[in-house]
């Protein structure tokens, strides 16, 4: 998608590098962060892979038929409201009137920005600022999405929209990178994470992704045997099996918030809710945990018997 | 392209950034035919007006955006060079909007005696075109996109402006290089000098050829404005 070959920016001739010597490919369906202090040439980096920046050195390659690109503060001089220039953006992207009326309502709706929408882009929150250099960056599916510090400033449900956008993105064969100062925060969508420090790439770590992982879910349940048909066809839902109170089930990551408010609302109670790694084999780490739950059940019927 | 330019001359209104190029023009017009004149001659002052005002124009419409929202619309056009084209565009298509302007003002309030000849039009929008083009090309190239410290900018481009007038002049000169430089230079003395004297081409006899003395200077504002853009695309580019 996406390849810098040993790229560095320098803003004077004699002064430090930004950027230096970074070599970096962005693969389709991915999630690349990137981290490191402030300083660290996060920014420089993000214009770089953008193409507003011309690098000093070496090669940038992009493949995207389209970029989006939130920068890491949205500026209050648009003279314009979120709703006309969102048709601006759309306009200079290349989508025609329908489908750009369409996305733009569906971002709105997402982000929440309905209420906005005819108010001067000036006179709004930085939050609500932030939600509108999303949105216009998310404009027509980007095949490649470019996000400086994204997360700052923005409420619980903007920020969960966002990761659910940026996975969408990787989804649909795009590629995502995406800067934070706070690892804690990219670790929810990443799948990569390079670190930077004083404009020099020190680490590039595959990550296990998290939206791979497997969930398990243990419900109390009056008839286990009976109601397990009920549950095996919902999505999400990898593998049931009954026990003596209830049932156990093992489910995507991805899909456990739905999966649980369904469980929920059929009068299901939750027991136990624990998230576990792809590389783990749920299964036979059940299998496992049974038999010696069998085991120390006869152990104790022994012990008690005579 | 055309999206960028709609967007780019929305902004530009939206943000009022024409208002103050386009106050010198609005007070100046007036003043200049508070009496009235042949029309060569209100043309050459109107002329020499512009020159300034299209500069004015070029610093305006490039540091409409400020640098995070060109970035925004950069990465969104998928490249640099149609959001600087745009922005060309935009400072061009608000000049030549000025020009009919200029042109019907005197004709309109009757300020011209004798009154104009068509050829007197033609002659006039000729030497607007002559000022204001290179004007335009001499303000975009102290822009914010090619000057970071806008306040240096702002007086390079007034001692610019002011100095290029009498360079200008020196088409004479026995030095080759002054000549040539001479004829690069924005051709506003040249202009008025090319139209006043005369008493239009409706005059009886009275008036001379004007043609002829502006074809160099027309050729020499064409070379100024095409290495002007070329520069300014280079150096916006280098500076991004």
């Amino acid at each position: 998608m996406l390849t810098l070959e040993h790229v560095t920016k320098r803003y004077s001739r004699r002064g430090p590098a930004a950027v230096a010597d970074v070599s970096l490919t962005l693969e389709p369906g991915t999630v690349t962060a990137v981290v490191g202090p402030n300083g660290s040439g996060k920014t420089t980096l993000m214009r770089l892979i953008a193409g507003v920046s011309p690098a000093t050195d070496g090669t940038v390659r992009c493949q995207a038929r389209s970029i989006g690109y939130v920068p890491e503060r949205f500026p209050k001089t648009v003279p314009f409201t979120p709703l006309r220039y969102l048709e601006h953006l759309g306009r200079i992207r290349g989508l025609a009137p329908g489908p750009l009326e369409a996305d733009i309502d569906r971002l709105f709706l997402r982000f929440g920005l309905w209420p906005f929408a005819t108010v001067r882009i000036g006179t709004l929150s930085k939050g609500t600022r932030q939600k509108v250099a999303i949105a216009q960056a998310l404009l027509g599916g980007p095949g490649l999405l470019i996000l400086d510090e994204p997360w700052s400033g923005l409420d619980a449900p903007a920020q969960e929209a966002l990761t659910g956008s940026i996975l969408e993105v990787a989804a649909a064969g795009g590629a995502a990178v995406v800067t934070d100062h706070r690892e804690s925060v990219v670790d929810a969508a990443a799948d990569r994470i390079c670190r930077l420090d004083l404009g020099e790439l020190v680490a590039d770590d595959l990550v296990a992704r998290r939206r791979d992982a497997v969930v398990l879910i243990e419900v109390d349940c009056a008839d286990p045997a009976g109601a397990a048909p009920g549950v095996e066809p919902l999505h999400g839902v990898l593998g049931v099996r009954p026990d003596h109170h209830g049932l156990r089930i093992r489910a995507t990551h991805a899909a456990s918030n739905d999966l649980l408010r369904t469980l929920l609302e059929r009068g299901l109670w939750i027991r136990r809710l624990e998230r576990f790694g792809a590389d783990v084999d749920l299964e036979a780490w059940l299998e496992e945990a049974d038999a010696e739950a069998t085991a120390e059940a006869e152990a104790g019927a022994e012990a008690e018997a005579p | 392209m055309i999206a960028t330019l709609r967007y780019t001359l929305a902004d530009v209104i939206r943000s009022n950034r024409f208002v103050l190029p386009l106050l010198p023009f609005v007070v100046g017009l007036p003043l200049l035919y508070s009496n009235q004149s042949p029309p060569l001659d209100g043309y050459a002052a109107t002329a020499a007006l512009l020159y300034p005002v299209a500069a004015w124009f070029g610093v305006a419409v490039c540091n409409s955006e400020d640098e995070v929202r060109l970035d925004l619309t950069v990465a969104t056009g998928g490249g640099w060079l149609p959001a600087y084209a745009a922005k060309l565009a935009t400072a061009l298509l608000l000049v030549l909007v000025l020009i009919p302007v200029a042109i019907a003002y005197p004709m309109v309030t009757g300020a011209f005696s004798p009154s104009a000849s068509r050829g007197d039009v033609l002659i006039g929008i000729a030497a607007h075109l002559l000022c204001a083009l290179p004007g335009l090309a001499l303000g975009v190239l102290f822009s914010r996109l090619v000057v970071r410290r806008q306040a240096y900018a702002l007086l390079w481009l007034l001692i610019c402006l002011v100095f290029a007038v009498p360079v200008g002049t020196l088409t004479s000169s026995r030095l080759l290089p002054l000549r040539l430089l001479a004829h690069l230079a924005p051709p506003v003395l040249g202009v008025a000098r090319a139209l006043s004297g005369t008493t239009g081409t409706s005059g009886a006899g009275g008036g001379h050829s004007v043609g002829p003395p502006l074809i160099p200077d027309t050729l020499g504002a064409l070379l100024f404005c095409t290495a002007a853009t070329a520069a300014f695309l280079k150096l916006a580019r280098a500076r991004a």
